[in-house]
């Protein structure tokens, strides 16, 4: 916390201290309603005012309060209840969204008691995003949304959804676009769940037919939707999280793991692709602690892109790996009906190897931020491409 | 396994930018009578390592590392790797309370840049090996005969460390000057900007640093200390062949677009970019865990072997492609690039092939060989 440099680190830390003994005091460790009482305490999101769960301090000190928590036996925090909510929509909405949106989202969100969902990705947009068809008609002071999305986790226990829509089809395709709150349980809404070759129903596709949004429910302009989906996006991928990731972690754990405990299974040239693969995901591992560390010192870090393409390669190679290696094991599978399927933990190594290979497309494609890499960090000459100023109805598709 | 800053030193950054101030003009690769003078001495970086007691700097590896970049950036060529890294760490591993007076007074030399050293054992030794020289007894004053092939920093070094050993085992450091009885001679190397030589030794008069297990330890850590900084110089390397390639897509036009304008050119650098984010804080790494005195010696074998495995690998792909990158005009002799390939491609192969590194890590990290137990 030294980087932290006003106000002085002693008489925040002391001020976080009490505020975290003073909500033990009153709810318990381990009390259902906690979550809640910590957004009441300021404790949710440090770095968000006074009212909106935080206490406006620098977001560094959330680490702290963590810390604190822990310490104090409350149960780590489960993001991962709500991942869009939290990890998206809030952080959207704090840049972007009316003070009544906020005073209304953030709270349930955060309980995790309200899920969100993202509607972004189309059939026919996916790494052309600001391409997307869906259109919101105004009326009055009523919108009107018909068209298609996909790729869309949590819709089907969805509360919310952010909807990036096509308002204005006349003017060039990322001037066009208007970020909304959805409502998720208008009858105008269809969720459907999308199969995937894992078996698992992760994703949804969601219909609009005439779903009505108030004016009010609008984040930030008319035509401001691209900027307001560039800090959702923003936020998705800034998945370094806030504390270091111990050495052999996940895969790779499962991969060394099944080295050490068969004996049987080990070969000269497995040997090499093992050692190979630790390698390279220790690797990984520092050069995203190290983004953790220039992060936490304040200085941004383009290297976000770069993380995911190494990490999510990375991965593959582990999951490919760790199947390959107990060839037995590989050949059978699990269960395809995922309501039969073990937790992900449990899953076996078939399941790994199929469910990480989307992992390069999914979350922007290895080669969109490559793509991304060159233009923004390297500054190199712009791939042929149409006039940024040509209509989105003009485009040919 | 705590965490260690994986952020570059702020001072050792400030003298990097010194040293590639002063470099900025010299060709790269080209050796310059100066060079070590200006750098080592009047900069200071001779002395990185050494304590102000001797009259270094007494900074550690995250400094060293950081004027390790900018040197390998500029294929700037000086003693740095084999006297002020090697050696130097070679003999502060002999110092410490009843320090011998001999190794005082040269790392007193050393870090004034008046004397320039090297340790007389074969480029490929790789830590944890020790070839020596076989004396019949380790006397104070002895005379030392052998030779030597590929040793790397021997041309222009000065003070010569030679491992021996005698008839009953026993390791000892002997210092030789130069004077009668030595001869250096440099081989034909792939890389001529940093040849390996044949060291002979016939007679010659020696000094007795240091005898016993020490005199291992002390070398171990001295190449240990050099393969993290191999590292760092083939990071510089790598930063180099970036900004090269990225500026000549920008410059060169084919089919009428700028090459940087396809996708297939702008992939393979925004991939280069990757690889030096990850070489970079694998390299940072090893250093902070070198400097960290609560590090386990393990511990410190892991960070060196991890950063010379991964680095080296991608240090040379990177070059490779830098040549892809700009076609044909990166193999003439004029174009610099040659000469980064020929450093990077030697360098990945001293002291520990990267497939030595590579079973280092395997052993450390505890995956055993098929054999059921790591083989070094």
């Amino acid at each position: 916390m030294s980087t932290v440099e006003s106000p002085p680190d002693a008489e925040v830390d002391a001020v976080l201290a009490e505020r975290v003994a003073a909500l033990i005091a009153v709810h318990g460790a381990d009390a259902p309603d906690l979550l809640g009482a910590r957004f009441d305490a300021g404790l949710a999101f440090v770095h968000h005012p006074v009212g909106l769960g935080g206490l406006g301090l620098p977001a560094p000190w959330q680490a702290r309060v963590e810390e604190l928590l822990l310490a104090a036996g409350a149960p780590a925090p489960a993001p991962y209840r709500n991942p869009l909510g939290i990890g998206t929509a809030v952080p959207t909405l704090l840049a972007h969204g009316s003070s009544a949106l906020q005073q209304r989202h953030f709270r349930p969100a955060w309980t995790a008691e309200e899920i969100w969902c993202q509607l972004f990705s189309e059939p026919g947009a996916g790494s052309d995003l600001a391409g997307l068809a869906t259109r919101a008609v105004l009326d009055g002071d009523t919108w009107t949304v018909n068209g298609q999305k996909v790729w869309t986790s949590f819709a089907h226990v969805a509360r919310w959804g952010l909807l990036l829509a096509r308002t204005d089809p006349d003017l060039p395709k990322h001037q066009g676009l208007t970020m909304f709150v959805v409502d998720m349980q208008h009858p105008g809404v269809e969720v459907r769940p999308l199969r995937q070759a894992t078996g698992g129903q992760e994703f949804n596709e969601v219909f609009f037919t005439d779903v009505t949004i108030p004016d009010a429910h609008r984040v930030d302009l008319r035509g401001r939707g691209w900027d307001v989906a560039r800090t959702t996006l923003f936020n998705e991928r800034s998945a370094v999280g806030a504390r270091p990731v111990p050495r052999e972690d996940g895969h790779i754990a499962w991969l060394a793991d099944l080295w050490r405990s068969r004996p049987d299974l080990r070969t000269h040239e497995m040997h090499g692709r093992v050692t190979d693969a630790w390698i390279r995901v220790e690797a990984l591992r520092l050069a995203n602690e190290r983004i953790r560390q220039l992060a936490a010192t304040g200085r941004p870090g383009l290297e976000g892109s770069g993380a995911k393409v190494a990490h999510t390669e990375t991965t593959q190679v582990v999951t490919r790996l760790r199947a390959e290696l107990d060839p037995e094991a590989a050949l059978r599978y699990d269960a395809w009906d995922p309501a039969l399927a073990p937790p992900r933990e449990d899953r076996v190594a078939g399941y790994h190897y199929l469910r990480s290979r989307p992992y390069t497309v999914e979350g922007g494609t290895t080669q969109i931020l490559l793509s991304q890499i060159a233009d923004r960090v390297l500054g190199m000459p712009r791939e042929p491409a149409l006039a940024k100023e040509t209509p989105w109805s003009e485009i040919p598709r | 396994m705590s965490a260690v800053s994986l952020l570059e030193s702020e001072d050792g950054v400030a003298l990097a930018q010194q040293v590639r101030a002063l470099a900025a003009d010299w060709a790269p690769g080209e050796p310059r009578p100066e060079a070590w003078r200006r750098i080592g001495a009047d900069l200071g970086v001779a002395g990185l390592l050494i304590g102000e007691e001797h009259g270094g700097a007494g900074v550690g590896m995250r400094e060293a590392i950081a004027v390790a970049q900018a040197l390998g950036r500029g294929l700037t060529v000086t003693p740095f790797l084999p006297s002020a890294i090697a050696a130097s760490t070679t003999l502060l591993g002999l110092g410490g309370p009843g320090e011998p007076a001999r190794v005082g007074a040269l790392l007193t030399e050393l870090a004034a840049g008046e004397a320039v050293a090297c340790l007389v054992v074969p480029a490929t030794t790789a830590p944890g090996c020790l070839p020596c020289l076989e004396l019949a007894r380790l006397d104070d004053d002895l005379l030392v005969s052998g030779s030597v092939a590929g040793v790397l920093g021997a041309t222009g070094a000065d003070r010569l460390l030679v491992p021996v050993r005698d008839g009953a085992g026993l390791i000892g450091l002997a210092l030789v000057g130069t004077g009668p009885g030595v001869s250096v001679g440099a081989e034909t190397s792939l890389d001529e900007g940093n040849p390996v030589s044949v060291v002979a030794l016939q007679s010659a008069p020696a000094v007795l640093l240091a005898r016993g297990p020490v005199v291992a330890d002390a070398v171990q850590a001295g190449l240990r200390a050099a393969t993290v900084a191999i590292a760092a110089e083939l990071v510089g390397a790598m930063e180099w062949a970036l900004e090269a390639s990225t500026s000549y897509l920008a410059d060169r036009r084919q089919f009428g677009r700028q090459l940087g304008s396809y996708q297939a050119l702008r992939h393979l650098v925004a991939r280069m970019w990757i690889d030096l984010q990850q070489a970079g804080a694998v390299t940072l790494n090893a250093a902070a865990t070198l400097d960290d005195p609560d590090q386990p010696e393990a511990e410190r074998d892991l960070a060196a072997s991890l950063a010379s495995a991964h680095v080296r690998t991608l240090a040379v792909a990177c070059l490779e492609t830098t040549l892809q990158v700009h076609g044909g005009i990166a193999f003439t002799w004029e174009h610099p690039l040659h000469r980064y390939l020929k450093r990077a491609f030697s360098l990945s192969m001293v002291h520990g092939t990267t497939d030595h590194h590579r079973r280092q890590v395997a052993r450390l990290a505890d995956l055993p060989s098929p054999e059921g137990e790591a083989r070094v």
